[in-house]
Formats: C-alpha cells, structure tokens, sequence
C-alpha cells in the first residue's frame, strides 16, 4: 500500500476557550483516507467542541486544518459540507414529508429549463443506494415512513452525492437494533474501501473495538491519546478517558434477597408485551434484555399504569388492583423514563424544581428548603452543577439522569422501574449510577432494569430474564447467562443453546 | 383488509385525497337533498364565482403553510392594494399601470411581512396578526367616515385597454409554444405521475381557449380589451365569470412551480426540517421572503379581480377573508406545521367552502350557520387527514 502524500484531513494545534473554560487545548487530529477513526471521549471532554470546530459551526481561537493538504476554514456547516467535510448528526435532518429522492438531491435538482427531471433524479438515488448495498429503499418512499437506520443510510447517501471526502457519523448506532448496527458497519467499510474518511464517535467501545482502525481520546480538552483500535485492550482505552483506573465498574456487594415485592401472571399490554411472568423481591437487580422493540419498555410502562393492560395480573406489595402512575407513585413504585428528555424531565425548570416535583409538601413551599433538600441529594449522588436553581437543560446527561435517579429517591420508592438507565452518558457518570443501584439493593430496595446494554445486565443484575417479540423468558441467575446466551434468546434462537 | 390499507395508504400519499373525498361527499348530499336548484348553472357559476378570489389568495397561503409560515394580514393587503388600484384608476393613471401600482403595493406589504420575519425571527402567526390590523388602517383612515369609493362617480366608461394586435398576438403564441414545450418535455420523461400532467394540460387549454377564441378569427387587428371584463366579466353570455379563469390558471401555474421546480422543492425543504435545507445550502430566508411576496402580489391580483366586478372598495375589504381561507387549505390537506400540502388541494378545499355556503341557502338553512359547518367540516378534516396519514 503506498502511503498517501497528504493525510485526508489533519487538525494541528486546534485552541479553543469559551470564557475561561479550554474547551479545546492543542489538539492534534489527522485521519487518512480508507480509514475509520474513532473519537472517544466522556461528555465534556471537547468531542463535541472538536466536532463543531471541524464543521464550521464553531471557529477555532488558534490551530489549523487541512483536507487533502489544502487548507480547511470552513465559517458555516454548508461551507464545510461544500469543501466535502459532512456531518451525519444523532438527530437526522432530513425534510420528513419529501421522499428518499427529494432530500438526498436537495439543492442540487437535476433540472432542465428550470423544470425538474424528476426520472433522472430517481435513477441516480437508485444507484446511490445500491451501491450502498440499500437497494431495498424506495427512493420515493416519503422520509417520515423509513426507518432510523434507513434514514441514516439516505443521509449518507445525500453526503456521497455533494462528493463528501471525510463524513463524520456522530453516535450512529445508538438508536438502532443489533442488526441495524451490523449493516451499518458493513456500510461503512463500503465507504473505507471508497477510500473516504471517516470519524466515528460512539459511546460503544465494544463497536469501535469491532469497526474502527484508529482512535483518538479526548480528555479535559486535551488528546489524551490515540493509536491503533486492534492492538489496544479496551481498559486501556477507558484508562485513557477517565484518567484512572476504574476498578469496580460493575459493583455487587453480597445482597440476600428478601420477600417478594412485585408479581407478574402473565401480563399482556397493548399491543405488547404479549404475555410477561416474574417475581421481583426486595434486595434484588433483575434485569431484562431484549432487542429495542421487543416490549420492554411497555411493560415497565404497563406496570408503572401508563399504558392499558390486556390481562394478566399484577401483585404489587399487596394491591392486586390495577393502578393510575398516581397510586403507584403512592405505593412505592417509581418509573425511570428511557426517554429523559421527553418523559422524565422538565428541561426548562431548576434542579430542584424537577427533583422535589413529585413529593412537594402540603401547603405552602417553601423554597428554600426545596433548596435544602436538593443539596442534600447533590452532595449523595455526586451531581454535578453550580446549585439546586440551575435548569436541568444546563446539566450534563449523566448528570440530568443522576436528577432523575434522586427524584425517585426523594420519593423513596421501594421499587425502582428503570428503563435504559445509563444510555447516552459518560463512563464516570455510569459508574456512579451502577454504584448507586447496588448500594439501592443492598438496603432492600427492588429494581427491575431494561438495558440494551449487555456488559451492564452482566455486570450488575442479580437475575437476567429476556424479552423477545412481546414474550418474557423465566428469569435466571446471572451466573448461567453469557454475552452468547442473552444475545441468543433476545433474537429468538434459544433452542440452539 | 388489503385493499383498505391500500386504499388508506394512496390517500395518505396524496395530501388532496381526503379534500376530493369530502368533496364528492358534500356534492352528492346537496345533488340529492336538492337536485333541481343545486345541479343549476346559476348555483355552480355562483358558487365558482365567489370563489375565485378567495382560491386565488390561497395559493399565496398553501405556499407559506408548507414552507411552515403563516400569514393573517392576505384580507388587508387585498383591500389596501385594492384602494391603490382603484385611486390610481380614478385618478386619470392608465389603467394597466394602475393595476401595476396595485400589485407593487401588495408586493410591497408582504416583502414587510417577510423582512419582519427574518429580521426578528417572530413567529410569522404574531407577526401578520400585527401586520393585519396595522394594514387594515390604512383603508380605515384613507376613506374617511367610512364611505365606499365608487369607480362610477367618476367615470361612465369602463377603462379600456388597447394593445396592438401584432403585441398580442406574439405574446399569446409565444406562451402557447412555451407550455407546449413544457408539456413535452413532461410527458416525455418517464415516472412522472398523472398528478403532475393535470395542471400542464389544464394550462394549454386555457391558452388554447385564448389563442383559438380571441386571436384566431383577428389575427393582427388593435385589440380592445374591457379591463374589468378581461379580469372579472361574463364568459360569453353565462353566468361564468373570468375570474374563475385566473383561478385555475394562477393554481395551474403555481402547482407547476412547486412540483417541477427547484423552488418548489426548496418550499417543502424548508417547511419540513428548516435546518437540513440551511445545512443544504437552501436559503431558507429567501424562501420565506418571497413566498409573502407571492401572497401578498396574489392578495392584490385577487383585491384587482375583485374591484373589476364590484368597481367600488369599502374600508373593510377583505375583512375575515384570511380565515376563510386559511380553513380552506386546512381542508385541502395542507398541514399548518409546513413540509406538507398540494395547491389542487386548496383549490378544492375553497370550492367546497363555496359549495357548502351555496348549498346550505339552497337548503334553507339560515346563512348565519354556514359558518359553524365550515368549523365542523375543517375539523372533520383534520381528524380524517391525521388518521389516514398516521405511520405512513
């Protein structure tokens, strides 16, 4: 192979301040073309700074860049998207009601006397997709009716067709299936033998272990280090992020399981889950895996009296009665929403606020001691922020979702519903809430835990049952499941164990 | 099973589907409920006629909807450019540069609409509810106690327009040649969908009805043209006016422009993900500008139509007029949250609006209560639109 005479993009020097804040601190970056090269860092590590820097959203104080040796100043994402440096963001941005063909050649329509050559146009999506191995996307199929995967791949396509030179795929797989992933990855090596460049930044360090050929960290603004993905060991790379060894990242004191505290006969949602049976007891992380889809979250959401239920019966500490979220709130019974934007927080509102809403006192508040109560739980979690009247918006994920976390604490739920906990936040911040669950079970507390997350489910539960197209599997001890197993029953295979 | 989802899934990919449904529904309640009055002449020009104007402004209206604006202020831009076109007019101003004036001014009051948008970055909702009553003035302080400004006061001549024969004549064939081609070029390629031809042919046939009725049988005679009739008189000896004429070709045209165009594109771009089109390198800002241009030169094309048939302007033209037509293209199919619409859905949702006024008084039914069924009927709509289009 002979060693290209510029690298495909190179970053030197790059310098960045926000106030007094180094957001950026000398940083080199350099990718070559074919190749794919994973940028990791924590939250707050200058990722998305560095990110912002390189699609012209954000101009550099000092450093500079280059892309095949000519320099890149690019002063607006379209300049930088111009010069052939495409950003494929976490939320897609794609026009919903155009089909496949509108938006991939939006801006750059084949026309003829100002008129629209709508066939020609069909015919170079057509082959756009093909050649990413996508040929079963309807190019006229409206964007609001495709998949999140799907939606990804006419994104990518929209970067090749503006002759995209280094596409920078920001937390690709983090809403799709394993499956999806899997294609992906294979799309992407498409691209690598394109000889394009690509950036890839993902939380999954068992993905960048799997797709990706070259890393770099960032830590505190600085590059704390880079080099080849195959020969370096994972914890090395985690050493690398958070600056230290984490030795216990999946604590479990010696629990001993007390009575049980929620039962489940058959219960079916609508439309899922189609028939889910446990015991949960105190003292105890029982976790539940299972593809995105497969009626995980419906069931919390069917136990916790969000959605109907079917039939089926559900114990839960002695009421047999179904229940409005209310009651169950009132029972013990606390929900963490997957969806912490939406459903769990009120973004716009203070910390305290948010973390004491459920449980106000009767009568008059009193602010202050909402404030008192609140630093109570910051200095107990760890929170990070300036005080209790910072807007939870202000907060970093780890961070909102440690909020969340306390909120159902404050509360002092005895049982914890928790759906994807720990998705999209930083390690130090997992870890924190993997100690916390484990502390929580100790002192009695029972905890259902959805997790697509298999290192986790592993790691921190107790017992591990499977949810596959609506159907839950009888829980078993962790000790009898594997990475293997789980991945198995979660696609419908267990009669090959 | 099949064929009910099939069914449900072409109407969700056609936003003017449902409005077509209700419309064929609505027609055949009347057709039934009174035959001999509602399956009249008089009762379809009536209808057609009072509808011109209103279909016209939402066209302006459909544009700025699906590239996700809004605009309350088309019923007073129609009555102040209607005020300068007929001032002009009574004034000794030629009449084509009267007209002229006219639809400078409504260009002029939408480009405000449009430069207080993007400079402020208001929602264009608060902005042309601003903007309505403070054109509104206009009209209310011009024409003092309230009066009506008549054209007969001052004249007993309809303005008439002379044009050389030979000018008309190369206009009109060369417009004629123009859509020919065009239709070509359109029917040639392959994929094109039905839907897209409807509104070329509708074209040529309009210019035909021009090159065949008016030119053919005077070829290079000074043409004399009424310009009132021109804009809004009988067609013929009927009861059909001109102005439904203008209607269809104005939709025809701007239905073209949004389907086979580049702009067209960048309208529903805009409309359905602002940001993706910026980052496209679509100016979204220039989008939203012209297109309250659009409405507000379409609000005084139609102001101009309008005084061509009553030659008089009151302070209060066009009032509630943005309503109904706003409703109109709800019904159409066109979403108020943008990326999303059809100008043959507006056009047929304002003739089922007249359809439904027409109809009510043709039932007896108290004219006050028209309202409340074109409430029901636009909320009707919405449901079915929603339902239809859900997870498709």
């Amino acid at each position: 192979m002979s060693i290209p005479k510029h690298p495909r993009f190179a970053m030197r020097g790059m310098h960045k301040t926000f106030g007094a804040t180094i957001a950026l601190d000398n940083v080199d970056f350099v990718v070559s073309p074919g190749e794919i090269h994973a940028l990791i860092g924590e939250n707050g590590a200058g990722k998305s700074t560095l990110m912002k820097v390189l699609s012209g959203a954000l101009q550099p104080d000092a450093g500079e860049m280059t892309v095949d040796g000519s320099p890149f100043t690019p002063t607006s994402p379209l300049q930088a998207r111009q010069q052939g440096v495409v950003m494929i963001y976490q939320e897609l941005s794609l026009a919903p009601h155009l089909t496949v063909v509108e938006n991939v050649l939006l801006g750059m329509e084949i026309t003829r006397h100002g008129l629209l050559q709508k066939s020609d146009m069909h015919a170079l999506v057509q082959n756009a997709l093909a050649e990413l191995d996508h040929a079963d996307i309807d190019p006229h199929a409206r964007v609001s009716t495709l998949t999140i995967a799907e939606r990804q791949i006419v994104e990518i396509a929209r970067a090749l067709s503006v002759q995209c030179r280094v596409l920078v795929l920001d937390e690709p797989t983090s809403s799709l299936t394993r499956a999806d992933a899997d294609r992906l990855f294979r799309v992407m090596q498409r691209l690598k033998a394109r000889n394009l460049a690509i950036v890839y930044i993902s939380h999954f360090l068992e993905e960048i272990k799997e797709v990706a050929d070259q890393f770099t960290v960032l830590r505190d603004g600085k590059k704390a280090g880079s080099g080849l993905v195959a020969s370096t060991p994972i914890s090395d790379i985690v050493h690398l992020m958070v600056g230290r060894q984490i030795d216990d990242f999946f604590p479990r004191s010696n629990r001993t399981p007390g009575e049980p505290l929620l039962d489940l006969k058959n219960l079916a949602g609508d439309p899922l889950p189609h028939s889910a049976s446990l015991v949960l007891h105190r003292g105890e992380v029982l976790g539940i895996g299972g593809l995105i889809g497969a009626g995980r979250t419906e069931l919390l959401r069917a136990l916790f009296g969000l959605d109907p239920i079917r039939k089926g019966h559900i114990t839960f500490a002695h009421n047999t009665v179904r229940a409005t979220p209310a009651q169950r709130l009132a029972q013990g019974m606390g929900l963490l929403s997957e969806d912490r934007k939406d459903e769990g927080l009120a973004q716009s509102m203070s910390l305290a606020d948010n973390l004491t809403l459920s449980r106000l006192p009767r009568g008059i508040i009193s602010p202050r001691k909402l404030r008192a109560i609140t630093r109570q739980w910051i200095s107990r979690l760890g929170i990070r922020t300036s005080g209790p009247a910072q807007p939870i918006a202000d907060l970093s994920g780890g961070n909102q979702q440690k909020v969340a976390l306390a909120r159902l604490l404050h509360h002092d739920v005895a049982c914890l519903l928790l759906d994807e906990p720990t998705r999209g936040i930083d390690i130090a911040s997992k870890a924190d809430i993997y100690h916390l669950i484990d502390q929580l079970a100790t002192q009695g507390k029972a905890i259902l835990l959805v997790s697509s997350y298999l290192p986790e489910l592993l790691g921190i539960c107790d017992r591990i049952a499977v949810m596959y197209r609506g159907r839950l599997s009888p829980a078993r001890p962790v000790d009898k499941c594997s990475e293997h197993s789980l991945m198995l029953e979660a696609t419908g295979q267990e009669a090959a164990l | 099973m099949k064929t009910y989802d099939a069914i449900r899934t072409r109407l969700a990919r056609s936003p003017e589907a449902g409005a077509a449904a209700g419309f064929s529904v609505i027609f055949l309640v009347f057709a039934l409920a009174t035959p001999d009055t509602f399956l009249s002449h008089s009762a379809i020009s009536s209808i057609l006629n009072s509808q011109a104007v209103p279909g016209i402004l939402a066209i302006g209206i459909t544009l700025l909807m699906i590239s996700g604006e809004f605009d309350l202020s088309v019923g007073s831009i129609l009555g102040v450019s209607s005020l300068a076109f007929l001032y002009a007019t009574v004034n000794g101003v030629p009449i084509l540069l009267a007209a002229g004036i006219g639809l400078i001014v409504g260009c002029l009051l939408g480009l405000i609409n449009g430069l207080l948008l993007i400079s402020t970055g208001i929602p264009s909702f608060i902005i042309t509810l601003g903007t309505m009553l403070a054109y509104r003035a206009i009209p209310l302080t011009a024409i003092s106690g309230g009066r009506i400004v008549r054209y007969a006061d001052y004249s007993r001549e309809s303005p008439v327009l002379e044009v050389p024969g030979l000018a008309v004549f190369i206009l009109t064939l060369a417009l004629f040649f123009l859509v020919l081609w065009i239709a070509r070029d359109i029917w040639r390629a392959r994929n094109q969908s039905v839907k897209s031809k409807i509104p070329i042919a509708v074209a040529l046939l309009f210019f035909s009805y021009f090159v065949f009725e008016a030119l053919v049988p005077h070829p290079l005679m000074p043409v004399k043209i009424d310009f009132f009739d021109a804009l809004n008189g009988r067609i013929g000896t009927g009861n059909y006016r001109t102005s439904i004429l203008w209607w269809i070709g104005l939709t025809s045209v701007f239905a073209i422009v949004l389907s086979q165009t580049r702009f067209g594109n960048a309208v529903f771009a805009t409309g359905g993900n602002a940001q993706a089109a910026r980052l496209q390198g679509i100016h979204i800002d220039r989008v939203r500008v012209t297109n309250f241009v659009i409405s507000g030169f379409l609000a005084a094309l139609a102001g101009i139509i309008q005084v061509a048939r009553l030659k008089s302007v009151d302070p209060l033209r066009g009032t509630g007029l943005e309503l109904e037509v706003i409703a109109a293209v709800v019904i159409g199919g066109t979403l108020l949250t943008g990326g999303y619409g059809s100008l043959i859905g507006s056009a047929i949702g304002t003739a089922l609006t007249g359809m439904l006024r027409t109809g009510l008084v043709l039932m007896q039914v108290p004219s006050n209560a028209f309202r409340g069924a074109i409430g029901a009927i636009m909320i009707a709509a919405v449901v079915i639109n929603n339902f239809v289009r859900k997870e498709r």
